[in-house]
């Protein structure tokens, strides 16, 4: 038996974690650093879950972006769709779309079922956010830098070249991730208790599609324009055509989108700490 | 509060809980609502709303405990009491609605029934990342992994995923995860369920040692053997409420009152505690049956139970119950007793013998009984053998694996004899007066 403290380690009551601030950063900051071998460990066995029993494995990370190139260039052949895009080939502007789309909703799926696909942990044990959390970090990361590898290969392939400003893309794809963990995040703890939001979450990608420029830009003055125009999304995704290949967009958007995802990051962070205790006694009885 | 009684100033506190309640909903449409409201009002650094929205319930009411370093709590109480509830507290799965809790250690490791195992992942990966859970290092995790691999004795099945396993085969390799984390404080909630008796033996034994070696420990348990071997004292719950938190026997007494009360199964009791040895386990059929090897200082070795003429037994007819003995070494003073149960309903009947004195290496105890005045049908029976000297069990058998044996109907059977509506035939001389001859004779 290891001497122990004549003073708790941990004392939790019914009074709110953050009357005392000091504590619960402390408490904060012992868990950030208990994370990453169980952040590593949920990882390994995320990545186990989702190609134990998958033959594509990997390829599905990448695969709808190949095959949204492959029915652009289809479409572009049979004269159903313009042959460019924003300054660019129509098939690549659609297969960019896809991977920035795809990268939006994977982010916000992962984080939005960080307590509905951890339960069997939370329920049985004194599971911190952290550990979970990132195990969906790394794989967010790890997906991202495969898609930056499959738009270094679309770039070629469609023989667009890259401009100066081309990292400032990566940083604002990372961007686009950030901001979906960040509004899965906040939305983690209702979507555990609440199947209306799982079914809301299977229209998403239709409603993202439509509203965010994804596989074409509509006209300005158009509903659809407007609509777009106010979006922040589309703001992100311009900017980083600008910064990767030069266009339309503006590439300050994409240099400061990842920002604005750090903060919606920290702030679902925040809450699902918060919201743990709370969610994990509903889902006990 | 009786449990201000048993606090020693001198020693070091693990676990202290003061004036803990904690409320539930019973309404699960409600859920996201409450939830969502209870997080709001921590965001504004409100404390935890005091009263009772509709459908919501006290699980836990006011629980003052402590638990010290080297001590044993038990708690008990029937489904519903609050015991699970108290566990989650303590984990720290789950807040207080009133009250504070202190850990003076963050080594704390809960066994629960529902295991800790993830059937889709190999026995290798449920051993990796419950280690992460707990803290392991990850350089020493490879070389754990091996040493509960062959303490669950599943070295070759460790790469196969845990759904391929059987149910002996998981509780094995879980126990064998707790095994090694080697927590300051152990909270169990109802042990580990499956596993055959060797398995359930050694956890016996894994749970003794760690308590002889000064382990701490919370836990729920309806094993009253296991309650009164190993705990300092024992808390009572009742509807969320500390009823009593006494020394086991008395806290078991209680239990039993309730139950009582209520009409539900007591739990068996025996009035001494002590130290004890895991008995081998027994199955009889109105026969002896061969146990295993003898391992404590006095060991039953042969239980039979026999009818009168030494064969079947029938209701309402002498019986004996001969029970064979090994005394390993010395001399000793015991007193049997011997317990019947039927199901759920344990004891049903229980019989004491006087002290006797034990010389030689062999013996048999023989306990006559008058009139074996059960129904027919299936029985358990129970035997334990108290050293009065050194005032500790002996034997003690698994709660689990009774002894079963089987009484007959009656020789000479009569019409309404079968034992309907209850358990024992009552002895009784009838009276027949008659007050109304008109209507007699009519």
């Amino acid at each position: 038996m290891a001497d122990l403290p004549h003073f708790p380690v941990s004392r939790y009551s019914s009074a709110s974690r953050l009357s005392d601030p000091a504590q619960f950063l402390r408490e904060w900051k012992r868990d950030i650093f208990a994370s990453p071998r169980i952040g590593w460990r949920l990882f390994q066995r995320g990545l186990i879950h989702q190609y134990r029993h998958s033959s594509l494995g990997i390829f599905l990370v990448f695969a709808p972006v190949l095959i949204a190139a492959l029915l652009f260039t289809f479409g572009r052949h049979s004269n159903l769709l313009a042959a460019e895009i924003g300054g660019v080939n129509s098939a690549f502007f659609g297969a960019c779309g896809m991977l920035m789309g795809q990268s939006f909703l994977e982010a916000l799926n992962s984080t939005k079922r960080l307590f509905a696909n951890n339960q069997f942990l939370f329920r049985r044990q004194n599971l911190p956010v952290e550990g979970p959390l990132l195990a969906i970090v790394i794989d967010l990361v790890f997906r991202l830098l495969i898609r930056l590898l499959v738009l270094a290969l679309l770039m070629g392939l469609f023989s667009i070249h890259p401009v100066p400003t081309a990292p400032i893309a990566a940083w604002g794809l990372l961007g686009i991730s950030l901001a979906g963990a960040g509004l899965g995040l906040i939305a983690a703890a209702p979507s555990c208790l609440q199947q209306d939001l799982t079914v809301l979450a299977s229209i998403l990608p239709l409603v993202l599609f439509t509203v965010t420029p994804v596989f074409g830009v509509p006209a300005p003055a158009s509903l659809l324009g407007r609509i777009q125009s106010v979006n922040p999304l589309t703001w992100l995704f311009q900017g980083i055509r600008a910064a990767a290949y030069g266009g339309s967009g503006s590439v300050v958007a994409a240099a400061i989108g990842p920002v604005v995802g750090i903060l919606l990051v920290l702030l679902g962070w925040f809450i699902c700490r918060i919201a743990r205790p709370h969610v994990v006694e509903r889902i006990l009885v | 509060m009786l449990n201000e009684f048993w606090f020693d100033p001198m020693a070091q506190l693990l676990l202290e809980l003061k004036g803990v309640s904690k409320r539930y909903s019973l309404r699960p449409e409600r859920r996201l609502r409450d939830a969502t409201a209870d997080t709001l009002r921590e965001l504004c650094g409100h404390s935890a709303r005091q009263g009772l929205r509709d459908g919501e319930f006290w699980a836990l009411s006011n629980i003052n405990l402590h638990v010290c370093a080297g001590e044993v709590v038990g708690v008990i109480g029937h489904n519903g009491a609050g015991k699970s509830t108290l566990l989650n507290l303590v984990a720290q799965i789950i807040l207080p609605t009133t009250g504070s809790i202190s850990l003076f250690s963050d080594r704390i490791c809960r066994i629960d029934q529902g295991g800790i195992l993830s059937a889709q992942e190999t026995g290798r990966e449920n051993i990796r990342l419950q280690l992460a859970l707990h803290g392991v290092p990850v350089n020493e995790t490879e070389n754990e992994i091996e040493a509960i691999a062959a303490f669950a004795d599943l070295q070759r099945q460790l790469d196969s995923p845990v759904a391929t396993y059987s149910s002996g085969m998981r509780s094995r390799l879980g126990f064998a995860i707790y095994a090694r984390l080697n927590p300051d404080l152990f909270l169990i909630d109802e042990g580990i369920g499956g596993g055959d008796q060797r398995f359930r033996e050694r956890f016996r034994g894994f749970i003794e040692n760690y308590c002889a070696e000064g382990g701490s420990m919370l836990f729920c348990m309806h094993d009253t053997n296991m309650i009164q071997t190993l705990c300092d004292r024992v808390m009572l719950l009742d509807g969320g409420q500390e009823v009593i938190t006494a020394d086991p026997t008395t806290a078991i007494d209680a239990y039993n009152s309730l139950a009582a009360q209520r009409g539900l199964p007591a739990l068996p009791i025996r009035r001494r505690r002590g130290a004890t040895n895991p008995a081998p386990e027994v199955t009889t059929a109105n026969s002896s049956i061969p146990l295993a090897p003898p391992t404590s200082l006095l060991d039953i070795v042969d239980i039979r139970v026999k009818g009168a003429d030494g064969h079947q037994l029938h209701a309402g007819e002498p019986a004996a119950i001969e029970i064979d003995c090994q005394l390993a070494e010395g001399g000793l003073s015991a007193v049997c007793m011997i317990t019947i149960s039927r199901g759920e309903i344990a004891p049903l009947a229980t019989v004491q013998g006087p002290t006797v004195s034990i010389t030689c290496p062999g013996v048999t105890l023989r306990c006559l009984i008058g009139s074996l005045a059960l129904v027919p049908g299936e029985y358990q029976v129970r035997i334990q053998l108290f050293d009065t000297r050194l005032k500790r069990m002996i034997n003690l058998m698994d709660h689990s694996s009774r002894s079963t044996f089987r009484i007959e109907p009656m020789k000479q059977h009569q019409p309404g004899q079968a034992g309907r509506g209850g358990m024992v035939f009552l002895s009784a001389d009838w009276e027949f007066r008659s007050t109304s001859v008109a209507s007699f004779a009519s």
